[in-house]
């Protein structure tokens, strides 16, 4: 799980490069590599590995991507910067560090290693008898073993900074690892004779031996510790193989990255993108460039904060009797939001919804999309309102899902088969998406009639619901019974009362008991509409409560801190409707 | 026949299915709930597959009478009082849906079997076992002469060919050093010892075993048996050798399947799993032909369906395991779920038809 043993090594002997000024990235930013089981740019690892480092997007007066390249190209000075963020008051007070903030990885070295043994012990305990404080301690020793690493990717290229004996210096050739290598053993039997002659005592050694038992044990460290290194997978050998610069020391593509850490090191402009534009242009055949591309401008573009935007305004026009105007933000957010998701779709090669944060972004869509739709066949702008209210409320909620941020991730085997992603997934979440415009239709017939609106509002909102209804029946009992027949398929059990299975089945009983309530006469309009609003809790435990028993084989997004938010929803929605219907029929009742 | 006539009235009105949600609803919270705290298949077994649950002395219904007068409303629904119009059409056929799946429900309920089958790379094996199921074999020779279901042992019915007793069982064991004692222990009962300890939420991951006490023998003394033991007991008596194996309900195929080949699949770069196969040959009656069984792609065969469902992997040996099931009911969620869907779409249609009209 961790590794920290002398990682620093390398670091203290790779020559420092000059200052830097900024260079071109738009070549080095779509480079492709391997991580986390996709293909993925430079610029996404980029983002991902400095958000896990310092929890930001940039550091000090660089950007992600230029802060990698310093990282790979410049280690020396990349692990001076500070980048690593220590906010835990008790890892803190063990490292003997007095504030919250970032450290560099020189500044926590010593404190890591006087720590480690601690951490190796934590690490053969129970994890679920770990504390917080613990955790955050082994969390932080992992961030700093991967940040070693990633600093030692190119650390049998990069120049270093060590003295050879004068009969080992060729002029004009690099002190690199890899063009010393072939002196090694002539170095090591000269060494060996050395030893023979005096014994080991460094002190009794002339100047040459001194330097030639330091640059061999450099030499040697190196070899010892960062020939294993598996990371960044930059150099493919197929589309599904990829090799990191330790792993494949002769790649024909790693001469351009050579000249890019030359390029990089003595500030040459042009050798930069010319070096960096032959590197994308050698891997062209085993990645996909457009879908790259178009990954690194869904990032830079962050789709979702636009468009919840785009839906505050259009929901503030629906308040005010702009319908055209209304109508037309309403359009272009939701046309905003399908290219967001389309993107979405080209990126990962498989339908939009896989995970919990995927679901909120699909959902939110639906939503929003209903709305419109029926905002059409209508004379006011009250589905407009309940889409856009429903589709920012969920995109607002959105982000507390990612813990970190959106990785475009792989999907356990299990879910990954993009036919049933196709029909049951989308199905069920089409009807979570319907429900909750239903729901949001009774609440607002409930305050109209509450408030005493218009008469003809609340037959017209009446009707509107239960065609709603009607519809989320259709969608959530399709794909509830699709969810069955895929399990059936995957592991031979149609129904297997597995919690997400039963959250989507409750909506369903739901829908069924509120409309034979209907029927049979034993609930009036107003109850009916009463737990039509209710739906939107039902959808709320369906969606979000089950992962919280996490039991059961859908229980994949499982969020910490979700019941609390949960809980307090579903009491501030049983207050406002509780307290709608008893104002309705207290109103009447005069 | 008045009160029967009313009773029939009642249930096929939508009265019924009013009064019988919310009893369902409370049982589907309280069993998924409570899968957290006793597992999913005490769950099941609790609520879902249970005619009454008692709340102390109180007995309330469980998952077999709700859905079963749910099945009985809705069938004397479709059957007495369906409005054949056209407009009722789409809530017929949606019914008529829901009562298919029901009655698939109900087959699956009394018929389906799960078990599961292991096969290692190049073997070929008729065998599959129960999940949580286990028997006490014993083979005079190479024949089976006895199967002893592991309830059966535990109300004393240990009877075998020679005088046994049984000393100790626990449904998930604990096994620890043998403790020096003055008893004579045999086989792998000299060195360890079966100690009881809390069962497992699912009860397949229990690790059961046996201790019991064989004597007029060549080889009396006390034995331990268990799940996965490393080797069978084996006594002779009356110069019979017997050979006992305890471990999960065996039974065989009519036909074998042999594994050819065993694939995971890992996203580039990393241990995550991106697909499962195996790759396959039935044998049957002399023939043979291939079959590649993939996640969410199972093989069907003689009413047994094979899902790829697991694997083992050793540096010697790759396993597969699948799961075999045998439900007689399988088919009807393909047809309700056409059939409700249909339904519904039309009952949709006409609603919004009905409004243009």
């Amino acid at each position: 799980m961790m590794r920290l043993f002398f990682t620093f090594v390398m670091l203290m002997i790779a020559t420092p490069a000059s200052a830097q000024e900024p260079l071109d990235m738009r070549h080095f930013k779509t480079l492709p590599l391997q991580n986390e089981g996709r293909i993925q740019p430079l610029e996404s690892f980029a983002k991902a590995q400095l958000k896990s480092l310092s929890g930001g997007a940039s550091i000090q007066d660089l950007s992600a991507l230029e802060w990698l390249a310093e990282t790979l190209f410049n280690p020396q000075a990349a692990a001076q910067r500070p980048v690593i963020d220590i906010s835990n008051n008790a890892v803190l007070q063990q490292m003997e560090l007095d504030k919250r903030g970032l450290y560099s990885l020189t500044d926590l070295q010593a404190r890591l290693r006087d720590t480690q043994q601690h951490v190796i012990t934590l690490l053969q305990k129970d994890p679920e008898s770990l504390s917080e404080d613990e955790n955050a301690l082994i969390a932080l020793h992992d961030r700093a073993a991967g940040y070693g690493k990633l600093l030692r990717s190119f650390s049998g290229i990069l120049p270093l900074q060590i003295e050879l004996p004068e009969k080992y210096v060729r002029r004009g050739v690099q002190p690199t690892l890899e063009n010393l290598q072939s002196q090694m053993p002539a170095m090591r039997a000269e060494l060996k004779e050395v030893i023979r002659k005096k014994g080991e005592a460094f002190d009794t050694f002339s100047p040459q031996e001194q330097k030639l038992a330091q640059s061999l044990f450099a030499l040697d460290k190196i070899l010892e510790t960062d020939s294993d290194l598996l990371i960044p997978r930059l150099l493919p050998e197929s589309e599904k193989i990829w090799h990191a610069p330790w792993q494949a020391q002769d790649h024909a593509n790693l001469r351009a990255w050579k000249d890019m850490i030359s390029a990089y090191r003595n500030n040459n402009a042009e050798l930069w993108l010319d070096a960096s534009a032959a590197a994308l242009d050698n891997t062209s055949q085993y990645a996909d460039i457009q879908r790259l591309k178009t990954e690194n401008l869904y990032r830079s573009l962050q789709p979702y904060f636009w468009i919840t935007c785009l839906y505050v305004l259009g929901f503030i026009a629906a308040l005010k009797p702009l319908r055209m105007t209304a109508l037309a933000l309403t359009a272009a957010s939701v046309t905003a939001h399908g290219a967001a998701i389309f993107a979405r779709i080209y990126i990962l090669d498989r339908p939009p919804v896989g995970t919990l944060y995927e679901s909120l972004l699909f959902v939110s869509l639906i939503c929003a999309a209903l709305g419109l739709v029926i905002a059409l066949t209508r004379k006011d702008n009250f589905t407009l309102l309940a889409g856009n209210f429903s589709a920012l409320l969920l995109l607002a909620f959105s982000p507390f899902l990612l813990q970190g941020q959106d990785s475009l991730e792989v999907l356990v085997a299990v879910l990954n088969t993009n036919f049933w992603l196709a029909t049951h997934v989308l199905c069920i979440t089409i009807g979570y998406g319907i429900c909750i415009i239903a729901a949001a239709l009774a609440h607002i017939a409930l305050i109209s009639k509450a408030f005493l609106g218009p008469p003809k509002l609340w037959m017209t909102l009446q009707k509107s619901i239960y065609k709603t209804s009607m519809a989320a029946l259709l969608f959530t009992t399709v794909g509830t019974i699709l969810g069955g027949i895929w399990a059936d398929q995957s592991w031979g059990r149609f129904w297997g009362w597995d919690p997400k299975e039963n959250g989507a089945l409750l909506i369903v009983l739901w829908l069924i008991w509120v409309q034979h309530g209907r029927l049979s006469d034993h609930i009036g309009p107003v109850t009916y509409t009463a737990l039509t609003a209710l739906l939107s809790i039902i959808v709320a435990i369906a969606w979000f409560g089950v992962n919280l028993l996490s039991v059961g084989l859908h229980s994949y997004g499982f969020i910490e801190g979700l019941a609390g938010g949960l809980i307090a929803f579903c009491v501030i929605e049983i207050l406002i409707i509780a307290g709608l219907t008893l104002k309705i029929k207290k109103v009447y009742a005069t | 026949m008045k009160k029967l006539r009313q009773a029939i009235d009642t249930l096929t009105k939508a009265d019924a299915v009013f009064w019988l949600m919310p009893p369902l609803m409370i049982l589907l919270i309280a069993g998924t709930v409570s899968q957290k705290w006793i597992g999913l298949f005490r769950s099941i077994e609790l609520f879902f597959s249970s005619f009454i649950i008692w709340a102390g002395p109180v007995p309330l219904p469980g998952g077999f009478t709700l859905l079963g007068l749910l099945t009985l409303s809705l069938t004397l629904k479709f059957l007495l009082k369906s409005d054949w119009s056209w407009r009722k059409s789409g809530i017929i056929i949606t019914h008529l849906g829901a009562l298919i799946l029901l009655i698939g429900g109900l087959i699956t309920a009394i018929t389906a079997k799960e078990s599961y089958m292991l096969i290692p790379e190049g073997s070929e094996t008729p065998y599959i076992y129960h999940y949580t199921n286990r028997n006490l074999d014993v083979f005079a020779g190479e024949t089976r002469i006895q199967s002893i279901p592991y309830e059966d042992i535990q109300d004393g019915k240990l009877n075998l060919p020679f005088e046994a007793k049984l000393t100790f069982t626990c449904n998930n064991c604990e096994i620890v050093e043998r403790e020096q004692s003055a008893r004579s222990y045999q086989s792998m009962a000299q060195f360890m010892q079966l100690k009881d300890k809390p069962e497992e939420l699912e009860p397949e991951a229990n690790l059961t075993g046996i201790e019991f006490e064989i004597s007029g023998t060549e080889n009396d003394g006390v034995y331990i048996a268990f799940d996965g033991m490393p080797k069978p007991l084996e006594i002779i008596y009356k110069d019979t050798p017997y050979t006992l194996i305890f471990g999960k309900a065996q039974a065989v195929l009519p036909f074998s399947i042999k594994l050819i080949d065993f694939v995971k699949e890992e996203y580039g770069g990393t241990e995550m799993a991106k697909a499962y196969s195996s790759k396959v040959m039935v044998k049957d009656d002399g023939l043979e032909w291939p079959f590649l069984i993939e996640m969410n792609a199972p093989l069907r065969y003689k009413g047994y369906t094979f899902f790829q469902s697991s694997y083992e992997q050793t540096e010697q040996i790759e396993m597969t395991i699948l799961a075999v099931v045998e439900n007689k009911g399988w088919l009807f969620p393909y047809i309700g779920t056409l059939v409700i869907a249909i339904g519904l779409m039309l009952h949709l249609w006409i609603i919004l038809w009905r409004r243009t009209a």
